[in-house]
């Protein structure tokens, strides 16, 4: 069984994410946002998406899959995957097509059968 | 008379039939002990004889939350959850009873007879190595299966506490200590883990709440049994065991509890007889209980116990331990009992033989019912109560986390414990945090939002 140690490890190591958090459904996020909220960022972002995530589906307009947003200098890209989250920040430079696959692969190759 | 010796009376009167005498000394000693695990015991296997379920599944859970590797107590369960018809859980605990290596042989055939098998037909599974060899005193081997085991059922508290025991054996005091606090969220009353924390907490340099904690253990211990087993395997340690407590049964009990004794003495009367008179007793309580493990090692001195692979330590150990020991031996003889006048208050062994700490501990122990009833509660949410009240903010935090970690299926309490936390200026910051993160585990992002936002902002105010 995957760690969410190990996962977070492999997103670090995709081209441009500077900080990744990641969690399964019932799990504490872990991970290291590039030093942005030091040890509360990967919670309160993670936290802070999972609202959105409520609210939308309160609106009954489904389950998102995937949240992107960009500030003045950086990406970020959440993603969800079977029973895994994860959110990447990077750099105006991150190629987000490119992560999100990457991410997407990385995320369903630890994802286990029948979650 | 001991509450060992008590209970040996008790067991005694049950196996020859005398329920009622079994039940009167029973209600005496849990009158003065209310969790006294043998006592519990008896009282559990009365009820089973009466087909009162219920009653005898409470007294199980209690006996086997204060000693959960008890092999008799969980053999019971398995035979009132066999009456009940849960075929699963009764083989569990029957199953259970034989991982746990009974000394007593009709024990084992009854949990044999519940998992219907041969016992040379039995696979010998990771738990049983694992107490074979914390019984062998080899404690690497020991953690090693122990490890397999937890893995293999991890809702096992028995075998969660033997891991903790061979980490304790091997001197990894603070793996140990995490073992003790799963072991202490199962079962609150677990008296073995209780000893090892106090034992880890005194060699930390916290002696004092060391000892707090292993005084509290008397309250369900009055004898201290465990502690001076776990404790006597130590060359040396900074705790003092509390001297043992004793309880009078009244003339009339201990009279029928064997034919062969002669009415209590009278003051001025020659105690020679009652020497004599009291040793027939105790060697027709040998008899019946001699397989008994506990009986066997409540009946020698702690240096003789039997299972312990450190005998020779013991007798080698530092004066405290020796000295208890001494006294212990001393203590076992039933004609001081008969000597001493009739008290309903519980004795304290002799002044100049207990230390100031131990005679408050032994009051205490030897409180009343309304004391007693009271009880001790070892888990890991009274221990980090406990660690806020004397302010230590480091230690509440780690076991605060721990708590967060372990994802305790009682959703709310964690919610109180962590609410009462934020409270303190000291803990806010962090609390704040492992409330988000207990939020995030239960499925609350808002909340779990809020709480990190509160925990940034104290972050941000400290840095200011």
């Amino acid at each position: 069984m995957t760690s969410a140690a190990d996962l977070h490890a492999g997103i670090q190591r995709l081209p441009g994410v500077t900080g990744a958090a990641v969690w399964k459904i019932g799990e504490i996020p872990t991970g290291d946002l590039g030093g942005h909220g030091g040890s509360i960022g990967p919670g309160l972002l993670s936290a802070s998406i999972g609202t959105m995530e409520q609210a939308v589906e309160t609106m009954g307009l489904g389950q998102i899959a995937e949240i992107w947003f960009v500030t003045q200098d950086t990406q970020c890209l959440a993603l969800r995957s079977g029973q895994w989250q994860a959110v990447v920040i990077g750099g105006l430079d991150l190629d987000v097509d490119n992560v999100r696959d990457g991410l997407t692969s990385l995320l369903a190759a630890n994802d286990e059968p029948g979650a | 008379m001991r509450p060992s010796e008590a209970a040996a009376l008790a067991r005694q009167a049950l196996a020859d039939g005398e329920s009622a005498l079994a039940g009167s000394i029973t209600e005496r000693l849990l009158a003065e002990f209310a969790s006294y695990p043998p006592a519990r015991l008896v009282r559990a296997l009365l009820a089973e004889q009466a087909n009162d379920t219920d009653a005898a599944l409470d007294d199980l859970r209690a006996v086997t939350s204060s000693e959960p590797t008890n092999s008799e107590a969980r053999a019971a369960q398995a035979r009132l959850f066999q009456r009940r018809g849960d075929t699963d859980r009764a083989r569990m605990a029957a199953r259970q009873s034989v991982e746990l290596i009974p000394n007593e042989p009709e024990v084992l055939e009854s949990a044999l007879e519940i998992l219907n098998v041969e016992p040379d037909a039995l696979e010998t599974s990771a738990a049983v190595l694992a107490r074979v060899h914390l019984n062998c005193g080899w404690p690497d081997l020991a953690e090693r299966h122990a490890r397999v085991a937890v893995s293999e059922s991890p809702e096992r508290v028995d075998v969660r506490l033997t891991l903790a025991e061979a980490l304790w054996r091997l001197g990894r005091l603070s793996a140990c200590e995490a073992e003790c606090r799963v072991v202490a969220d199962q079962a609150e009353e677990c008296v073995r883990a209780a000893v090892m924390r106090a034992h880890i907490l005194s060699e930390r340099g916290r002696t004092a709440e060391g000892q707090e904690l292993l005084d509290r253990i008397g309250r369900i211990d009055p004898e201290f049994r465990e502690a001076r087993e776990l404790l006597g395997t130590l060359e040396v340690h900074r705790l003092v065991l509390p001297g043992v407590v004793e309880i009078d049964l009244p003339p009339e009990l201990v009279r029928q509890s064997n034919g062969t004794v002669e009415p209590v003495a009278e003051p001025g009367a020659d105690s020679a007889p009652v020497e004599a008179q009291t040793a027939d007793g105790r060697e027709g309580q040998a008899e019946t209980l001699g397989d008994s493990a506990v009986q066997d090692q409540l009946s020698q001195p702690v240096e003789d116990l039997p299972g312990s692979e450190d005998q020779v330590d013991t007798a080698g150990s530092v004066a405290v331990t020796g000295e208890e020991s001494a006294v212990s031996s001393e203590q076992l003889r039933l004609d001081e009992v008969a000597e001493e006048p009739v008290s309903l208050d519980a004795e304290e062994t002799p002044a100049g033989e207990v230390p100031p700490v131990s005679s408050d501990a032994a009051a205490e122990a030897a409180a009343p019912t309304d004391e007693a009833d009271v009880g001790a509660d070892f888990s890991t949410f009274d221990w980090a109560r406990h660690l806020i009240e004397q302010s230590e903010w480091t230690e509440a935090e780690r076991v605060l986390t721990d708590i967060v970690t372990a994802n305790d299926p009682d959703v709310s309490r964690v919610d109180g414990l962590l609410l009462e936390a934020v409270a303190h200026r000291e803990l806010r910051g962090s609390a704040w945090k492992l409330l988000g993160d207990h939020y995030m585990q239960t499925g609350r992002p808002q909340a779990a939002a809020d709480a990190y936002l509160r925990a940034a902002n104290v972050a941000g105010g400290s840095t200011e």
